[in-house]
């Protein structure tokens, strides 16, 4: 019963969304009503991660291991930011004056962290595996695409040079277009294999 | 006068004590080499001494195993009756048919098929000797077991007084008393009854306990018995199915030539017991093995020397990086040219926004995350400038939960921009639904406490053109993807990083975008083309001094590890 039910939920709002495409006015009031849902479905599921994280970082303060520090220190980041979005609201400068200075050099600097990060990694690969085709590979496109951008490589214009930046510059984007390509038609197959129900992630 | 032999095939006389004929070498006698033990009869006659005892439990058991034989005997008539003839068979049937007057050539073909080893084929052989030793073994095992168990199950009735031997007449009498008792009841009954509770605890109790132990100990022994057995065998080498088969096949050929020495051992110590190992139990302890050996093998120890020396290079490096991305910032001219000539999709991009009419509706869509807002309010503000310049209708669109914090961010340091003429559409979780809510013109009917005021439903359309700020590859493409098809006629224009840019190519060289900028060259080009004022030039010029530097520690970094990897393997 519970597989039939949920079967029938999903071919509905599937089809209904898919007909959406073709009969947009028609259906706009259905339409609005699902996404209406999903939505509201999607913030509930954000709620329930949130609980298990806090569960689980609780379990670890209270387990006393000897790295449950960060653990504390994100509970107490995490109460704080909820009191002071209740106290402030979302809009208030001081709101967002705490976001967008703690927020922001986090992350930035997380960057920055893996950047270098990257750049170690690549030093460990060749060191590993020492002068192989493929690290020498690695290290001529890095190298190259990191002169590229910094515009660093200019060859003229008009000439042979020209070609072969061009040629260079497009390299890349073969490979992103056959990403792309193998992206679109496996989102595809899976559309249709949830519709016609041979995908069933729903009840695993 | 000496008797003598007709051959039975070429009628030649030949003498008596000939076995073959000397003008034909037909086989004169029969080989009486053979003698051919009955396994019923030898149980029989191992199991005579149990006859007296009827009633008792190894006479009973007798019994049983007789009647088992008996079936079996029955099973082997009906299969020599069978058309199929096997080697061992074939033994049976010789003596049968030799009374019925068989012919000679059909007895000689036979014959050699019992000596001549290469006279059948390798199948049967195989099937023949795996036959004869599986039955060989089947009897001595039971044969064995049920004599030991008997013997056992006697042993502590039996014997298992202690006798003393001042006792004298007491113990005669005992025994007698003992044996009237066994005459009475038999002792497996004994045994049921005691099992029930039934029986009466008496002196014969005793006799009682020890042969029920004895059954136990029965048991214990069997187990240990096993288990010694399995240790001997562990001593021996290890063979599996198909080394036991390579050593069947493989002939000596030398032996017909040498001499075999004999080993005086008897049988049953030379011949090791067969131990069959399976694939699992080979794989197993082929891992146990390489385990041990693993552990054993030598391993290099690390010596780190050179961490002195990569530690000041790491540092020197770190320093030069640092002081090259800061002193550009500061020192000399701003770059205001792009060294290489503009991407199409830049030029894409510029064609849009100097062909924008005037107070014409743009759609802008925040997809990206304060890790990237740098970057991108880098390259947004002299689009925003331009686009404040030209008293343009903005729409503002969330899809990344700080959006709405960095559109204030960016919205705020544009100058001469009057906050009243931008409409917030509000934040949308993902941005696939945002897209298809706003491609579909369905109105929004929720509203998120604390959130900016929003119109709580998309406009009906009439968005002259639509930007979309975003950090990633995948944000995009959602967006672009359907807006594409719900909304065809409205212009798409991107504003992404540096990272994201390779990805989104193809959006463009397939039109459904007409236009793109990225990363800071892009943005040294609008600043140049759009006069905005904004100092991107100077932090371009620190991102390509810290790309060159980046590039070059690369490369630096790259051959030293490559060198340290050549000197291990050299060492090793």
């Amino acid at each position: 019963m519970k597989k039939i039910l949920a079967i029938s939920i999903l071919l509905f709002i599937g089809l209904t969304v898919l007909a959406g495409y073709l009969f947009p006015q028609e259906l706009s009031p259905i339409l609005s009503l699902i996404i209406d849902w999903g939505i509201l479905l999607i913030g509930t599921a954000v709620l329930i991660g949130i609980g298990y994280l806090i569960k689980r970082h609780i379990s670890l303060i209270s387990q006393r291991e000897k790295q449950n520090f960060l653990s504390i220190i994100l509970l107490l980041a995490f109460i704080s930011t909820i009191i002071l979005g209740l106290i402030f609201s979302f809009n208030h400068p001081v709101f967002t004056d705490l976001m967008i200075n703690v927020q922001y050099p986090v992350e930035t600097s997380l960057l920055a962290i893996l950047a270098v990060v990257l750049l170690t990694a690549s030093f460990r690969l060749i060191s590993t595996r020492g002068w192989t085709p493929m690290s020498i590979a690695f290290l001529c496109s890095a190298v190259i695409t990191l002169g590229l951008d910094a515009g660093s490589i200019y060859l003229g214009s008009g000439g042979a040079g020209d070609v072969i930046l061009n040629f260079l510059r497009r390299l890349p984007l073969v490979g992103a277009r056959g990403i792309l390509l193998g992206m679109g038609l496996g989102g595809l197959i899976v559309g249709l294999r949830v519709l016609l129900t041979i995908e069933k992630p729903y009840g695993e | 006068m000496t008797e003598k032999i007709t051959c039975p095939e070429c009628g030649a006389e030949n003498l008596e004590d000939a076995e073959f004929c000397i003008v034909c070498h037909a086989q004169l006698r029969e080989d009486s080499t053979l003698a051919f033990v009955d396994p019923q009869q030898s149980d029989q006659d191992g199991f005579d001494l149990l006859n007296g005892e009827e009633d008792d439990l190894p006479g009973l058991l007798h019994a049983l195993k007789q009647e088992d034989e008996a079936e079996t005997a029955e099973d082997k008539s009906q299969e020599n009756e069978l058309p199929s003839i096997t080697p061992e068979d074939e033994f049976g049937k010789e003596d049968i048919q030799e009374d019925e007057g068989i012919p000679g050539w059909l007895d000689r073909v036979r014959q050699r098929a019992t000596e001549e080893e290469d006279s059948t084929g390798e199948i049967t052989q195989k099937i023949s000797a795996a036959k004869e030793s599986l039955k060989g073994d089947k009897r001595s095992t039971q044969h064995e077991n049920f004599e030991t168990w008997i013997q056992k199950l006697r042993g502590p009735i039996g014997g298992g007084f202690d006798r003393d031997p001042e006792a004298g007449d007491s113990s005669d009498e005992l025994e007698e008393e003992q044996e009237e008792v066994q005459e009475k009841e038999s002792e497996w009954l004994q045994k049921i009854r005691k099992a029930e509770g039934k029986q009466n605890v008496t002196e014969d109790q005793r006799i009682l306990d020890h042969g029920e132990n004895g059954l136990l100990n029965w048991l214990v022994a069997l187990e240990d018995g096993e288990e010694d057995r399995s240790g001997e065998q562990g001593e021996f080498d290890i063979k599996t199915e198909e080394d036991q088969e390579s050593d069947e096949v493989k002939i000596d050929e030398s032996a017909a030539t040498q001499e075999i020495p004999v080993d005086e051992r008897p049988l049953s110590v030379r011949i090791p017991p067969k131990l069959s190992v399976t694939d699992e139990d080979r794989s197993q302890a082929d891992q146990l093995s390489s385990m041990i050996l693993d552990e054993n093998a030598p391993r290099p120890v690390r010596v780190i020397k050179r961490r002195s020396k990569l530690g000041a290079a790491r540092f020197f490096f770190a320093v030069l990086l640092i002081l090259s991305m800061s002193l550009s910032l500061f020192i000399g001219e701003a770059v205001v040219n792009q060294s290489g000539p503009i991407q199409p999709h830049t030029d894409g991009f510029l064609s849009w926004i100097k062909d924008l009419e005037e107070g014409a509706g743009i759609l802008l869509i925040f997809d990206y995350q304060p890790a990237y807002s740098s970057e991108i309010n880098l390259i947004a503000s002299p689009i925003l400038i331009d686009l404040v310049s030209r008293e343009s209708d903005l729409n503002l669109l969330s899809s990344s939960m700080s959006g709405p914090i960095l559109q204030r961010q960016l919205i705020g340091d544009i100058p001469g921009l009057d906050t009243d003429s931008i409409t917030d559409l509000g934040y949308f979780p993902i941005g696939a639904y945002g897209a298809f809510g706003l491609g579909m013109g369905i109105s929004a009917d929720w509203q998120i406490v604390g959130l900016p005021e929003s119109a709580r439903a998309f406009p009906d359309g009439g968005f002259d053109s639509i930007l979309i700020l975003s950090d990633t590859y995948g944000g995009a493409r959602a967006w672009i993807e359907q807006l594409t098809v719900l909304m065809p006629d409205t212009p798409i224009n991107l504003v992404v990083t540096a990272q994201a840019m390779p990805m989104l190519v193809p959006y463009f060289d397939s039109g459904q975008i007409i236009g793109m900028v990225s990363g800071l060259n892009d943005g040294v080009i609008l600043e140049t083309e759009l006069s905005t004022g904004v100092m991107i030039g100077m932090r371009r010029r620190a991102y390509q001094g810290g790309l060159v530097i980046l590039a070059a520690v690369m490369v630096i970094g790259a051959i030293n590890a490559g060198n340290q990897n050549g000197e291990e393997g050299g060492a090793a």
